[in-house]
């Protein structure tokens, strides 16, 4: 099924007085498959913002369409937008930033399900909080902590936490080892494409690092100032890049010496 | 080859304050009896995870060690002792024969200085450069870093220019002396893949050329094994292994190195197509 599909999208920043507008991103097309993870690879400027604000529906394109389950996602329709967030969720870059530091890691987790109105037991809240922290094998206890009591790595687990306590389709992932040490990078890698197979969880991954995309996904789009340069499966492009710039952006990974 | 650094014994603990002992724990030892000398011309990786004492090791050679820490141990600068001097002394070092690039060029640089007037005052302190003379040097040195409009560089401040002429600045003000032992933190990991090929080859070009020593930090083994020689692994403050970076990527010893190893070919076996 189709979960998620840009059909020609462009979005345009206003421009500033003097100067031409400045393209987000511009005539993109692309498809979330479920069951297939998908990588956007760009570099800063590229249009990996604006590209996930549409995905994420936090804008409407300013030409084309955003699709979700096959029908126009209407950002003023509450009952589609509460599907569209029940099924999207999303894990940010920085996680010392995307948690909030004022509240516990229990009520941090439970906070999409208030917010979207998905369960009201009490009883059942805590369940699915129990459950999300096992998902990403952290222990129940640290329901009870604060975000500062905890490592960037287990931080980044708890963001996880809470994108799956919706029981979503769709997890859409900025850049979400960008921030880790190598070793914690490779857990999360892990544990990501565990979920994606034990919870028919489809990823949507944006990152600058080609490793870390090709580890997880199996199609792939390159995106180089606001466009998509290249789309295909990830094996085929990295054995075979037809554009000048994925050939840039593979041989720019450092690799092991010798 | 002669040594260009000799650390002996080094610890660095958090310092014990009078009127808060009631509530500190037992000193907390951050650095743990670490010892190691880089040859001239060696250029050396230090690698390890975040808190594991990478850039505390560099702070502590270049005398810039936060006042709530003390240290202990002895680290000699070819034959001077340099742990003990004033900072005045320390002041004719740094940036002279010892230089440092940090991880974030946007806060190494000051934002209310031009960038020319940033790699000029090395030059103007340490060689006492004026006017025609000075201009020539700092042009040449954002020359060396390969900036290829210096002028238009010079006469901009850093938030006018991108992330990588930023760090090019950075590296271009650390060499303008021509120092003997370059220290570089972490110096492209806030950068974009194919802006941190291109300053790894620069910082590889320009301690080769130049013949000087590196100790080159990171926490990325595949980083570590195209720039150095040979590679400290740190954790939890201490040395773990210390090997020719060959013998590291064949036949790492310490299961901590063994890991990192493993971690780093994961990563590399997924460009594998």
């Amino acid at each position: 099924m189709r979960l998620l599909e840009l059909r020609n999208a462009t979005f345009q920043y206003r421009a500033s007085r003097g100067e031409t507008n400045s393209v987000g991103i511009s005539s993109i097309s692309l498809v979330v498959d479920s069951g297939s993870n998908l990588g956007v690879i760009g570099e800063s400027g590229a249009g990996k913002s604006t590209l996930l604000s549409l995905l994420l529906g936090l804008t409407s394109p300013s030409q084309g369409q955003v699709l979700f389950r096959d029908q126009p996602l209407l950002l003023k329709s509450r009952q589609q937008v509460v599907q569209f967030r029940t099924a999207v969720q999303a894990v940010f870059q920085d996680p010392y930033a995307s948690l909030d530091p004022r509240r516990r890691v229990d009520s941090i987790v439970a906070e999409p399900i208030r917010s979207l109105k998905l369960l009201s037991n009490q009883g059942a809240i805590d369940e699915r909080v129990k459950e999300s922290l096992k998902a990403v094998e952290l222990v129940e206890s640290i329901g009870l902590r604060y975000p500062h009591e905890l490592s960037g790595g287990q931080r980044q687990r708890v963001a996880i936490a809470r994108a799956l306590a919706t029981h979503p389709s769709v997890l859409i992932a900025d850049e979400p080892t960008s921030a880790l040490d190598v070793s914690t990078r490779i857990e999360v890698i892990e544990l990501l494409r565990r979920l994606g197979d034990e919870r028919q969880l489809t990823i949507v991954m944006v990152s600058h690092d080609v490793s870390v995309v090709a580890s997880l996904c199996h199609e792939v789009v390159v995106l180089n100032q606001g466009r998509i340069v290249e789309q295909g499966l990830i094996h085929e492009i990295l054995s075979r890049p037809k554009h000048e710039y994925t050939r840039s952006l593979i041989s720019a990974v450092p690799r092991l010496a010798r | 080859m002669t040594d260009i650094l000799r650390v002996e014994g080094l610890s660095v603990a958090v310092k014990a304050d009078r009127s808060r002992r009631s509530l500190s724990q037992p000193s907390h030892d951050l650095l743990r009896d670490i010892s190691f000398d880089i040859a001239d011309g060696e250029r050396v990786g230090l690698i390890g995870e975040s808190g594991s004492g990478k850039s505390l090791t560099a702070l502590a050679i270049t005398g810039l060690l936060p006042r709530s820490l003390t240290s202990s141990g002895n680290i000699f600068f070819g034959e001077q002792e340099i742990s003990r001097i004033s900072d005045r002394e320390m002041q004719r070092i740094r940036g002279k024969e010892i230089a440092v690039v940090f991880q974030e060029p946007a806060s190494a640089l000051d934002p209310l200085m031009k960038v020319g007037n940033q790699v000029a005052e090395p030059l103007r302190r340490h060689f006492g450069l004026r006017g025609a003379k000075l201009r020539i040097a700092v042009n040449a040195a954002l020359e060396e870093v390969q900036l290829a409009n210096s002028r238009r560089i010079a006469d901009a401040y850093p938030h006018e220019i991108s992330g990588g002429e930023r760090q090019r600045v950075a590296i271009a003000a650390a060499i303008a002396c021509k120092p003997r032992l370059l220290i570089t933190d972490e110096p492209t990991t806030a950068l974009d893949v194919t802006v941190q090929g291109e300053i790894l080859k620069l910082i590889e070009r320009l301690v080769s050329e130049r013949a000087m020593s590196l100790i080159f930090i990171t926490h990325d083994l595949a980083v570590v094994s195209q720039v150095a020689d040979r590679v400290l692994v740190m954790r939890h403050g201490e040395f773990v292994e210390d090997l020719p970076v060959e013998k590291l990527l064949a036949s790492p010893a310490h299961p901590y190195t063994v890991e990192l190893l493993r971690n780093a070919r994961l990563l590399d076996s997924a460009l594998e197509a």
